[in-house]
């Protein structure tokens, strides 16, 4: 399977590391409303002193809607501009491939090259 | 007056990164360790090309309560005492500016909200992984140290300096108490809720459910003379869902040391144990404490925490013991006669059936296998032993297997027997006539 960025990705050691198969419920910090560079990682694409950091070539994901609202809450206030709202999708191993961080919540999406990954996520309503 | 300062030189190279506690597309707050030192780095702006760092010195223990959801990380930065530092820094990771700040300077755009809790569920490669479980260890042993008080076994003679011997401990303290609280446990539980529920068989299998997180927790030991730190667990029994019940397993173990580890028995303290527990109850509460404190080869002492002295617990008014005990030589006798009455059951019970407890009339406990009797002169009498003094002494008999184990300690000596279950009698006889000849030994 080809993934989006894979030339950075093969210059990386052991990346990306695939330890999770199978279909999966995830979310994921956007703006709203969400465009394509909601799935986009801006950071590493900005900053190249993340050049070498696997996980930050993917898309940072969370195995629940309160994960990812803790995360928000403990961005700083000026990072919390950023994100306004949570996202929501069910991804299989064709979207691309998953890996479970240090952290049993947090997951690196790494999507395959032709996903339309915008399509794939729809915002969760608070209410 | 806030001042910056562009002259400081960091170079963050020389932090070790622990890991990164949130990541979003990049690292937003990561732990580092320099020094021996912690610190977490955190950031809290992007402006142009900087990005704008808040680097903070903080205690391991602080990271465990963030990591735990004790605490918010608004509350972890708020409350920092250290100096902290704002470090810029381009896209390309190069210091360009290190600014001096302390917790209450801290521009609110800066801080995380007032909810910042985070859960985190480290898998096994991650640092916290057993960090938090040894920082739960720690900080559960510390709390029940910090409630702990402290009980001291010592002998009275110098014989072997103030060295405790491994029977005396176990046959002479650890089971009295052991044996004197759970009888304590039993009629408390009993005096609490007969009250609100008659019922007692369903009263029994409520007591037998949460016998087990009754028990003190010995969080500290010393040896020599023999001295142990018990507490009373206080997070385990979320496991109790009744409040009420709860309530008072949280404070039975305190009312037990208030109560029967009195240090010397004052009239108030008397005046309520009389009024509370009938005489049975009381003859199984303090009958196996009196025995330590009557005894005059050993002293029993106590304290209320790690850093107070100890006070022996001694009754000097000899009434006072009658008064919780009446007749207490013939209830020994009568206990006598009950104790050496071992059983062995055997029952049938289904396969499938998961509970394999068989319920005994009148007892909140399955079985004892474990017992202490008093050999007197009635029983040196009785196997042809005459003795012309009195004599009194401690006799422990345990059953292991099909073996029952008899251990007496006279005159600072163990003595031991061990004999088939079917040969009690043999038994008997075995160990009094071991200390029979002992003391003839001793006088020839």
């Amino acid at each position: 399977m080809q993934l989006k960025y894979q030339d950075k990705l093969d210059s990386i050691k052991n990346c990306p590391v695939e330890n999770q198969k199978g279909e999966k419920i995830l979310f994921r910090c956007v703006e709203n409303p969400m465009t394509e560079k909601s799935f986009i990682p801006n950071a590493v694409l900005l900053k190249p002193k993340f050049q070498d950091n696997c996980l930050a070539w993917g898309l940072s994901l969370f195995s629940n809607y309160d994960s990812a609202k803790q995360m928000l809450n403990n961005l700083s206030k000026n990072k919390q501009l950023n994100y306004s709202s949570i996202a929501k999708s069910i991804l299989s191993d064709v979207d691309g491939v998953k890996h479970n961080s240090k952290n049993k919540k947090h997951y690196t999406f790494y999507p395959e090259k032709s996903t339309d990954i915008l399509s794939k996520f729809a915002i969760v309503n608070e209410n | 007056m806030k001042t910056k300062n562009n002259n400081i030189l960091l170079n963050l190279d020389e932090f070790k990164k622990i890991e990164d506690i949130i990541f979003l597309d990049e690292p937003i707050l990561t732990h580092l360790k320099r020094n021996d030192k912690h610190f977490l780095q955190y950031l809290v702006d992007t402006v142009g090309t900087s990005d704008f760092y808040l680097l903070l010195e903080v205690e391991e223990s602080t990271i465990y309560e963030y990591l735990t959801k004790l605490i918010t990380l608004k509350k972890l930065i708020l409350e920092n005492k250290n100096i902290s530092f704002i470090i810029e820094q381009d896209f390309d990771g190069n210091v360009l500016n290190v600014e001096i700040t302390q917790s209450n300077l801290i521009d609110d755009s800066y801080l995380p909200s007032d909810e910042s809790f985070i859960e985190y569920e480290p898998t096994e490669q991650s640092y916290y992984f057993e960090f938090i479980e040894e920082f739960k260890a720690k900080t559960y042993l510390a709390s029940l140290r910090n409630e702990a008080f402290y009980i001291k076994f010592a002998p009275n003679s110098s014989k072997y300096s103030d060295t405790i011997g491994l029977n005396e401990l176990a046959n002479g303290l650890l089971n009295n108490i052991s044996s004197s609280f759970k009888n304590f446990l039993k009629a408390d539980f009993l005096l609490e809720f007969e009250k609100i529920n008659s019922n007692k068989i369903n009263l029994q299998n409520i007591f037998s459910k949460i016998l087990p997180d009754l028990d003190f927790r010995m969080v500290d030991l010393k040896y020599g003379s023999f001295e142990i730190g018990l507490a009373v667990d206080k997070v385990m029994k979320s496991s109790i869902q009744d409040k009420k019940i709860k309530t008072w397993a949280l404070e039975v173990g305190n009312k037990y040391k208030e109560l029967v580890l009195d240090e010397d028995y004052d009239k108030e303290t008397v005046n309520k144990i009389m009024e509370s527990y009938n005489e049975e109850d009381r003859k199984k509460i303090f009958n196996p404490i009196f025995n330590i404190t009557e005894n005059p080869n050993f002293s029993l002492q106590i304290k209320n925490n790690s850093k107070s002295n100890y006070k022996t617990i001694r009754i000097k008014d000899k009434s006072v013991i009658q008064k919780i005990i009446p007749n207490k030589i013939e209830e020994l006798k009568v206990d006598e006669i009950k104790e050496y009455q071992i059983v062995n059951v055997t029952t049938v019970i289904e396969k499938k059936n998961s509970n394999k407890a068989i319920k005994l009339e009148n007892t909140l406990f399955n079985s004892t296998d474990n017992t202490e009797v008093t050999l007197t002169n009635k029983d040196f009498d009785k196997y042809g032993f005459n003795l012309k003094f009195k004599i009194s002494v401690p006799l422990n008999i345990k059953i292991q297997k099909d073996s029952i184990i008899f251990t007496a300690t006279y005159d600072e000596v163990v003595f031991d027997a061990i004999y088939h279950s079917e040969k009690m009698d043999e038994g008997m006889m075995k160990i009094t006539s071991k200390i029979y000849e002992y003391i003839l030994n001793k006088i020839n």
